[in-house]
């Protein structure tokens, strides 16, 4: 008997709108495929014809969830266009500012997206009965995240104190020194997220050969970007990150998909991040993984607790920073005087869910021509399907409920952020 | 003196007062209220004093509501009825004074009218001649007086205001003495509440339920106010009161006084007014000197004074809260309400404040009684109203009618229809604070009431004649500007808001304004009149409101078309010429040397 | 606890409330928790209440003459029932503050109120957009960012954010749309001409979130009228 099932017309508990088909013969699963449906966004056309220095308000507006990623990928494409250096102090507070949106992200995903399907609740609010230190956790580690964005950008959403140059003024040390007693206190929290996810045992059904890319930057320490890409064994440099992605327009989703050179899917986020820098991550950090005994793996279902551990690394990382900002003493900077020029740049950073890549061309007035973005969630769609064929298999038989619950396990475990995937599809215009 | 001795006396003055109204020497009588001295009757007086060959005696005479006629001289032969000579100038006097006063014989081509009958309502003291002269019409065959029912005119053109006795003569001061010693000031207080008379300045409160509460109030100083503030422009109603009989003022506040227990009065009258102030002045000195005023008057152990307060100039004045502040030396700002002055006035004490023509009628409603009263005009407005007719209309003056009495009468056959026989288009009541009423509805029987349903006032009886020249957006427009540049400034709607209404309109005007324009001026106009502190604000919308409901295809016009075939495209400019108060402008030859002679 | 004084029973909002007698409706409103905007009263001068600004009006339902009266002057009285949210309160409320809006000298950049105005509170309360962001932001004179060298396009804006970009150290980018506003536009365009921005300059950073608004255009005519 042949039925096709179609989950919940909008996969619940992601950012964004995603579709699962799901076709069924007898009671095997015979296909499976994801849609990401949310409606063309349109960035990359209009912020053509804008001046250099509206990008980044314009361009963090795509997601507000990772807002800080976008604002800090445009801003240092377009300063390598415009050839702008900017002070170490700048960078130190952008990477502060990026461990707090770190954070809060993973929080975010952590416990309220994704924990309700391991610990085995419709959603978070139900949470609150059978855990509720865990949600009291989780607030207390958001508004953390939220609290240090908003203390360096200004505000938790769209820090608009972070323009191309730097920033418009700095923040205040009593501020930063009250945040950082926070986050040493908060790192028993990071802990005991770790140790909930160590808690939940994961079926194995997604395990499939699994190509892992991830951005890595010079280090000591890993901050979220880099300027090479490492993408199973092979490297590219960030500029060329076309060979990298291999973008392609499919019809049926809104945002393109992404392959390897050898034409196979990857996966970028936080699993790929550990394994592909675990030698630039904190002593805390690396002694959790070596206890775990998780690492290496295919399974994706891992990757909330791979989040959980990075959350670990931003809350001391984020410590370390704060402490060499003031040993090397806080200065009153306002931002580089950028003179406006013709020029190309690219940026990387890894936003919570993988990797992000922002371009831009501009003409001698500092107006941009040409811009392209890729976004992490358009990079993992044909891995998600690749891992959802894979489970196919361990369906057979099981309830309609439990496969369409287990298909959005899959989805939610990659962090989806929708919204951002589906910036654009090949448009012409003409001016 | 005692009681007995003063009514001896007031009884013997009078019949001096009868004397001087009706000599045994031909008298030669002068309109001399401010509408005849603009018409030039001072150097007619002038003239009349180089009179030599006939023994006379010359009376002043004030305002006898015929003012756009004035000059006038009236003759009054021993035994015979005065005759009234109107439009007098130089030329004409001297052939009156010939003809009439030397040789006896009246001009007939000159004549207007006798007076052989009394005009007003009162019993003692009323004209009656048994001789009349062929050929002049009677007042009372005039259209312009013969609806006209004169109870607070009563004396106005008949006698001299400077005259005690020939006020007392016509049962003046009757009343107050009859209240003093024959009732008790809640038996007076209960025939004024029977007579249903409304407060005549506008607001229309039953003035007997006023003159209870203030009675009501606890206190041992209270304060009894005349408002002779009479700012509206156009509304001359109370100045002929005040110039023309004065003492009817005194003897009102008199028995107010009594009524509610106030021990010190106060006339707030406005200084644009000073033939007014002069004669109050000399009447309340007169009334001192004769027992009606200061302690045990007229031989009772009532005591009660009163002080002339001259207004500076603010029309927010008019206001009764502002009135109060203003004679309290503060700047005449108006006070929300409640406390209600009746309960906390001048300085805090109680205090009751009426208009003039309310105070001249009380002596009146004591005399004959207030059932009397309540026998005239509608079922909700009692009694009679003063109106002064003024604006594109033949006959501009004053008149005294019965409520209930139409509009159309009014207009039509008093006020002899319009100038030049135009169209009439509007009548505009109650001056700045009231509305303009179209055509369809001259048949409307004025009262309190109805006019309020039309959408205007009765306020203090201004009634301009508008013609089918006028453009409505024009008068809208100076309405508001002037209700708005008097606005005291306190309150945000009235302040702003009168601002922001003469903004729109004035665009309107110019032919720049657009459809949305009318909808925000209807909306502000409604709130100001909702939201302001004082009737001043609350009011000022009403010309504004009445136009647009009646005239509003006036206003779209001068959207669509950028204008009006009227006053706009005409003058250019946008000032409706103030509603003069003779009605008619001085002629060169007769105006005045000197200002106020005497 | 009332001395011997008999209290009164008043209704506000169809609450029956017991009050001293000598109070106002207004003393009783904010006691018990019912807001009343008001601008003319001053905490320091309680005994004398002008009743003036008209903000603070009711509508007597019961108990008294029917329409509006200022609450700060009506005193309590038994049997009295009034309305803080009748259509004709809120009618006249926003009359008033549009009434002194119309009359309001835009110069938030100097003004120490700006950033912490009751009046702008108020004009937010009655979806009025006659003032720009500057009016909520607490940075003035010197501490203005165009002062700075920075771009921001509070002035031209309109306000009802809190001017939440400025007052965290952000510069206002305009995502609350050009305001249409002629005495805003107006005032930002002399804002910006005081402080030697070009209209080319300001246009261009509009292109964000106004690009094809009427605000725009508006404020192209403004620049024209201030000679930037």
């Amino acid at each position: 008997m042949r039925k096709e099932i179609v989950t919940r017309y909008i996969v619940p508990r992601v950012e964004g709108h995603g579709k699962v088909h799901v076709k069924i013969q007898d009671d095997k699963v015979t296909d499976v495929e994801f849609n990401l449906i949310e409606g063309q966004r349109f960035f990359e056309s209009v912020i053509v014809g804008m001046p250099w220095d509206r990008v980044p308000t314009l361009m963090q507006r795509i997601c507000a969830i990772c807002t800080v990623p976008h604002n800090e990928a445009a801003i240092r494409a377009i300063e390598r266009a415009m050839n702008v250096d900017v002070t170490e102090q700048t960078e130190l507070l952008r990477w502060l500012m990026f461990h707090g949106s770190m954070i809060e992200s993973h929080a975010l995903h952590t416990y309220f997206l994704a924990a309700p399907d391991f610990l085995k609740v419709p959603d978070a609010v139900h949470l609150l009965k059978t855990h509720p230190e865990a949600v009291q956790r989780a607030i207390r580690m958001k508004k953390l995240g939220n609290d240090l964005q908003a203390l360096i950008g200004g505000k938790p959403i769209h820090p608009e104190k972070s323009v191309v140059g730097g920033f418009i003024s700095a923040p205040s040390p009593y501020a930063i020194r009250n945040i950082r007693q926070r986050l040493k206190d908060g790192i028993a929290d990071a802990h005991a997220t770790i140790d909930l996810f160590e808690s939940i045992k994961y079926v194995d059904w997604t395990v499939s050969p699994t190509t892992y890319a991830a951005q890595r930057g010079p280090g000591p320490f890993m901050d979220y970007w880099g300027d090479t890409i490492h993408q199973g064994a092979n490297t590219f440099s960030v500029s060329s990150y076309r060979d990298a992605t291999n973008e392609k327009v499919v019809r049926k989703s809104s945002a393109k998909y992404s392959f390897t050179p050898e034409g196979k899917p990857f996966m970028v986020g936080s699993l790929a991040r550990l394994l592909h820098n675990k030698s630039q991550l904190t002593d805390g950090t690396t002694e959790r993984i070596k206890k775990s005994g998780k690492l290496p793996t295919e399974n994706i279902l891992l990757n909330s607790w791979a989040q959980a551990i990075e959350a670990l690394h931003s809350y001391e990382r984020a410590i370390d920073i704060i402490d060499e900002l003031f040993s090397k003493g806080l200065k009153d900077e306002k931002p580089i005087k950028v003179v406006p020029r013709a020029g190309r740049g690219i940026a990387g950073v890894e936003a919570p869910r993988g990797m992000l890549i922002h371009e831009y061309e501009t003409d001698a007035n500092g107006k941009v021509t040409a811009c392209n973005v890729i976004t992490p969630t358009a990079m993992n769609q044909a891995n998600i399907e690749k891992d959802m064929k894979a489970s196919m298999k361990h369906l057979t038989g099981k309830p309609d409920r439990e496969i369409e619950d287990f298909m959005e396990t899959i989805v939610r475990a990659y962090d989806p952020c929708i919204s951002c995937a589906c910036h654009m599809v090949e448009v012409h215009f003409v001016r | 003196m005692t009681s007995t001795d003063i009514k001896k006396k007031y009884e013997e003055m009078a019949e001096a007062g009868m004397k001087r109204l009706h000599p045994d020497k031909p008298k030669l009588i002068f309109g001399y209220g401010t509408c005849g001295l603009a018409a030039g009757c001072g150097c007619l007086v002038d003239v009349a004093k180089e009179l030599k060959g006939v023994d006379h005696v010359t009376s002043h005479v004030g305002c006898i509501g015929l003012c756009h006629i004035e000059p006038l001289v009236d003759v009054q032969l021993p035994g015979m009825p005065r005759v009234t000579y109107a439009s007098v100038d130089q030329e004409k006097l001297k052939v009156i004074i010939e003809k009439h006063l030397k040789g006896g014989q009246p001009v007939k081509e000159l004549a207007y009218a006798q007076l052989a009958t009394e005009l007003s309502v009162i019993k003692k003291g009323a004209i009656n001649y048994q001789k009349k002269y062929d050929g002049i019409p009677t007042y009372q065959e005039l259209p312009f007086f013969k609806k006209q029912m004169r109870i607070a005119l009563r004396n106005c053109g008949i006698i001299d205001p400077e005259s005690l006795e020939e006020y007392m003569a016509r049962g003046g001061y009757r009343a107050a003495y009859k209240a003093l010693h024959g009732m008790t000031p809640e038996e007076v207080i209960e025939d004024v509440t029977v007579s249903n008379i409304r407060g005549r300045g506008g607001a229309g409160f039953p003035t007997g339920t006023k003159w209870g509460f203030c009675r009501g109030s606890k206190g041992d100083v209270k304060y009894l106010i005349c408002n002779a503030d009479e700012g509206d422009p156009g509304a001359y109603a109370n100045r002929a009161v005040l110039e023309g009989d004065p003492h009817s003022i005194i003897e009102g506040m008199v028995i107010g006084a009594y009524a509610m227990g106030a021990t010190k009065g106060y006339i707030y009258v406005r200084a644009e007014y000073p033939l007014a102030v002069q004669r109050l002045r000399l009447a309340i000195k007169q009334a001192r000197q004769h027992c009606i005023l200061g302690t045990n008057i007229m031989g009772t152990d009532f005591s009660f004074d009163i002080s002339i307060f001259e207004g500076a100039g603010a029309f927010v004045c008019g206001e009764e809260t502002a009135l109060i502040a203003s004679i309290e030396g503060k700047r005449g700002e108006p006070r929300p309400r409640p406390p209600f002055p009746a309960v906390s006035g001048v300085f805090g004490k109680p205090t009751n404040i009426n208009n003039v023509e309310t105070l001249a009628t009380i002596p009146m409603i004591l005399q004959r009684g207030g059932y009397w009263f309540a026998s005239i005009g509608t079922e909700r407005s009692k009694g009679t109203k003063v109106f002064s007719l003024v604006g594109k209309i033949k006959r501009s003056g004053l008149v005294e009618v019965p409520m209930g009495i139409s509009l159309g009468v009014i207009i039509h056959e008093m006020g002899g229809g319009m100038l030049d026989d135009k169209g009439f288009k509007a009548v505009q009541t109650g001056g700045p604070s009231g509305g303009c009423i179209p055509e369809n509805f001259l048949e409307t029987e004025i009262d309190y009431e109805s006019l309020k349903k039309l959408g205007s006032i009765m306020g203090s009886g201004g009634m301009v004649a508008l013609d089918e020249d006028t453009c409505m957006v024009d008068v809208a427009k100076f309405f508001l500007n002037f209700t708005s540049s008097e606005s005291c400034g306190k309150c945000t709607p009235c302040r702003v808001g009168g601002k922001r209404m003469l903004d729109i309109l004035d665009k309107i005007s110019k032919g720049t304004g657009k459809k949305e324009d009318l909808v925000t001026l209807e909306h502000l106009a409604i709130q100001v009149r909702d939201a302001s502190l004082c009737a001043l604000g609350g009011t000022s919308p009403n010309p504004v409101l009445t136009t647009l409901r009646y005239f509003r295809n006036e206003y779209e016009e001068h959207i669509e078309k950028g204008g009006c075939k009227n006053t706009c495209k005409k003058r250019g400019a946008s000032k409706v010429a103030a509603p003069s108060a003779a009605g008619k402008a001085p002629k060169k030859t007769d105006v005045p040397k000197k200002g106020v002679s005497k | 606890m009332t001395g011997g004084k008999k209290l009164m029973k008043i209704k506000i909002d169809g609450r029956e409330l017991e009050c001293e007698p000598g109070k106002t409706v207004f003393d009783v409103a904010r006691s018990n928790g019912i807001y009343i905007p008001t601008l003319c009263y001053n905490p320091m001068n309680d005994s004398k209440r002008l009743g003036a600004c008209r903000l603070c009006v009711v509508e007597i339902m019961e108990g008294g003459r029917p329409g509006l009266q200022s609450s700060c002057t009506l005193p309590v009285s038994n049997g009295l029932g009034v309305s803080t949210t009748s259509e004709p309160v809120f009618q006249a409320r926003r009359t008033v503050t549009e009434l002194l809006l119309s009359e309001h000298k835009l110069d938030c950049v100097d003004c120490p109120k700006s950033g912490d105005c009751t009046f702008v509170r108020q004009c937010r309360d009655y979806d009025l957009y006659g003032v720009p962001v500057c009016a909520e932001c607490p940075r003035q004179k010197d501490g203005c960012l165009l002062a700075s060298g920075i771009l921001c396009l509070g002035p031209v804006t309109y306000a009802g954010c809190k001017a939440i970009c400025t007052r965290t150290g952000g510069r206002c980018t305009g995502c609350n749309t050009t305001s249409v506003n002629k005495d805003v536009l107006k005032f930002g365009a002399e804002t910006f001409k005081r402080f030697g921005y070009s209209s080319e300059k300001v246009l261009e950073a509009m292109e964000v979130f106004s690009a094809t608004t009427p605000g725009k255009e508006g404020f192209k005519n403004a620049a024209k009228e201030v000679g930037l």
